[in-house]
């Protein structure tokens, strides 16, 4: 128990110091997580609202290979990354492998079916009535599009945090693929394991408590999106 | 519902550039510089992360090596230099006094040593650094051997700080002249115990700003280590299972096996000591009371040398671990001494993390000393004929490097609080000294 307490007061010290090289492991973390979150809403996002939209034959297994998608194992993922990016696998010649690279493509793999099956299920639920009023109505597709997207937004904000939440807090796969090098690939998870394994307890609550921290102030502002940019 | 076919069409052309983008912008990021990733766009962003560790200062040359000259890596004895094409040049200094040097020209050695790039660092035992475009250096700016064996720079013509004395190093760069720039990216996979320990954070500096290199750790068990290395995703292994290296090495994924340094394994268990092992000079024998009376047995599990060497003592008691009493882990030493922690039972540890984490921890050391518990650590490097992307010169730089007394002596210096050394150095260079 004291170690939590400990930790705690640990935490606002790292914060209040600017402790550099907590300040460079929250830093690569977002950027990794925050890159990996930008590419599976480049993919994800039009992905979900098309299989909510569209009637065509293979939707069922589409959808069900999704759904498997969002209870991928970060460390399976991370295995396939790594056996991918590997020097003996067929994108070796990259040389991605414990590079924050690596992290972003293992992160992406894992909030991506996430962010598209939420969306899809988001989309789904808009009265199909809307639709057929805006067709009438002389709507083009991708007015309607635009329209129903709009309508679902609170399941697709829903569907991106769910994303940004599977990868902030994922460590499996960036450890295997990252390698939790000092300096280059360590990341808060990775920094807790570390610790953990040392013994300093203490320290690895409060990098625990930043991650919390950092992962609340993410969803405030995706909250606040929320509100405004899909709210026409 | 009617959807038209040109609706359909754009709707999936829509896709196609979507995926397009993204695949685009992946293959931008690709060709940036490796660190430079789009910021995220969601989160409140941070500063940009900082250079990647802090360039330690350059260590002093061992004074007893007959390396005299060190160029980006490379380094040259005094017989090396004298063994080069010498030239006489003259230099008049501010005060009008002229002086006759002769030495090899630069541009000779930066040739010998391959090393190319647009800036010159000309850097002298005490540190100082004195650095010029390379465009600049001509046939005449060599580096001079003066009457008592030493080093310097002359560059006529060239300002007064450029005529450095007790040069030890040359290091062409490209771009500024920050010598980080063009540092090789080494990969060390190694195991739990040396990164847990501290010895690397405190040996590595040392490598990097010598051999402008950086040195990346990846810290997983032996096991995971060997897998790593016959992948070829590692350039280096500093690992501790004999049997298993020797079968790396004769596979030909290794080569240059050495000796480096050993610690030893320590039978640790609570102070009630409920199997009565305490004092045991035996270690297989304290193993087989541990089966015997069912105490709890703590194993990391996890293929690292630790578990291999554990297995090996069981086998010599004759027996197999099975039962309720006896935990696999899969874990790292840490962790599986937090867990033998809690659960009151024992295991073997090595040293290095027994001491770094015994003042958190309700158990003792019962049985030490015995043979079987020597622990060797060697250093392999990958064999390039099977990986030729791996940092073969930068590795076996790596491998003299550990090797050599300097580092050796420093790693007997690298004690614990208690005055404990937590490795014993051992390399083939340390037992001639």
């Amino acid at each position: 128990m004291r170690e939590i307490l400990q930790g705690a007061i640990q935490a606002l010290q790292l914060l209040a110091t600017r402790d550099p090289e907590v300040l460079e492991i929250l830093a690569l973390t977002l950027r990794v997580s925050g890159t990996a979150l930008l590419f599976s809403m480049l993919v994800g996002v039009p992905l979900g609202s098309f299989l909510g939209l569209r009637r065509f034959p293979g939707r069922r297994l589409i959808t069900a290979l999704l759904y498997t998608g969002m209870g991928l194992p970060p460390v399976v993922v991370g295995l396939f990354v790594y056996l991918i990016l590997s020097r003996s696998g067929p994108l070796g010649s990259l040389g991605w492998l414990f590079t924050p690279r690596a992290m972003i493509v293992a992160q992406t793999v894992i909030s991506f079916p996430l962010i598209s099956g939420f969306t899809m299920a988001s989309v789904q639920g808009v009265d199909p009535d809307l639709r057929r009023q805006l067709r009438s109505l002389g709507a083009t597709d991708w007015q309607v599009t635009r329209a129903i997207l709009s309508e679902a937004r609170t399941g697709v904000i829903v569907a991106i945090v769910a994303g940004f939440g599977s990868i902030i807090s994922e460590v499996g796969a960036v450890m295997l693929v990252g390698g939790n090098i000092e300096g280059a690939t360590r990341v808060l998870t990775t920094a807790i394991v570390l610790e953990t394994r040392k013994g300093q307890f203490a320290l690895a609550i409060a990098l625990g408590i930043i991650l919390l921290a950092l992962s609340f102030a993410a969803n405030l502002a995706m909250l606040a999106l929320q509100g405004k940019r899909l709210g026409e | 519902m009617s959807w038209s076919v040109t609706g359909r069409n754009v709707r999936w052309s829509l896709l196609a550039t979507l995926v397009l983008v993204s695949a685009l912008l992946l293959t931008s990021c690709a060709k940036a510089n490796p660190t430079a990733v789009p910021q995220a766009t969601v989160a409140p962003t941070s500063a940009p992360v900082a250079a990647l560790e802090p360039t330690a200062e350059p260590i002093a040359e061992p004074t007893a090596a007959p390396m005299v000259l060190d160029v980006n890596g490379k380094g040259f004895t005094l017989a090396d230099l004298k063994a080069m094409t010498w030239v006489a040049v003259d230099y008049t200094d501010k005060d009008g006094e002229t002086t006759t040097y002769v030495g090899v020209p630069i541009a000779d050695l930066l040739k010998a040593a391959k090393s190319k790039g647009t800036t010159l660092s000309i850097i002298a035992s005490d540190g100082y650094e004195a650095n010029i475009a390379l465009a600049e250096v001509t046939e005449q700016s060599i580096i001079a051997i003066t009457d008592d064996g030493s080093l310097r720079s002359v560059l006529p013509g060239g300002s007064g700080k450029l005529q450095v004395k007790d040069v030890t190093k040359l290091r062409a760069a490209k771009g500024t002249d920050d010598s980080s720039e063009d540092a090789v990216r080494l990969i060390l996979a190694t195991t739990t115990s040396t990164a847990d320990s501290g010895l690397l954070d405190y040996l590595l500096p040392g490598f990097d700003s010598e051999y402008n290199a950086e040195v990346q750790v990846v810290a997983v068990g032996t096991g995971q280590s060997l897998a790593i290395g016959r992948n070829g995703d590692a350039d280096v292994l500093l690992v501790h299972d004999r049997p298993a290296e020797d079968a790396f090495v004769a596979d030909g994924y290794g080569v240059n096996r050495q000796d480096v340094m050993y610690n030893d394994f320590v039978l640790v268990g609570p102070k009630s000591d409920p199997a009565g092992i305490k004092g045991m000079t035996d270690a297989a024998v304290a193993f087989a009371k541990i089966a015997e009376t069912g105490s709890v047995f703590c194993s990391r599990g996890d293929n690292s040398g630790t578990h291999s060497k554990e297995l090996a003592i069981w086998a010599a008691t004759g027996g197999t671990p099975e039962g309720d009493w006896y935990l696999s882990l899969g874990q790292g030493m840490g962790d599986t001494l937090t867990v033998t922690n809690e659960k009151l039972g024992y295991t073997l540890a090595d040293r290095g993390t027994w001491l770094s984490r015994m003042d958190s921890l309700d158990l003792e050391i019962l049985v030490e000393g015995d043979p079987v518990l020597f622990n060797p650590y060697g250093v392999i490097a990958i064999n390039p004929d099977k990986w030729p992307n791996v940092e073969a010169e930068m590795a076996s730089n790596f491998i003299e490097w550990l090797t050599s007394v300097e580092t050796q002596q420093k790693i007997l210096d690298y004690k614990h609080e208690s005055g404990q050394s937590l490795f014993i150095p051992d390399s083939e260079a340390w037992r001639n000294r």
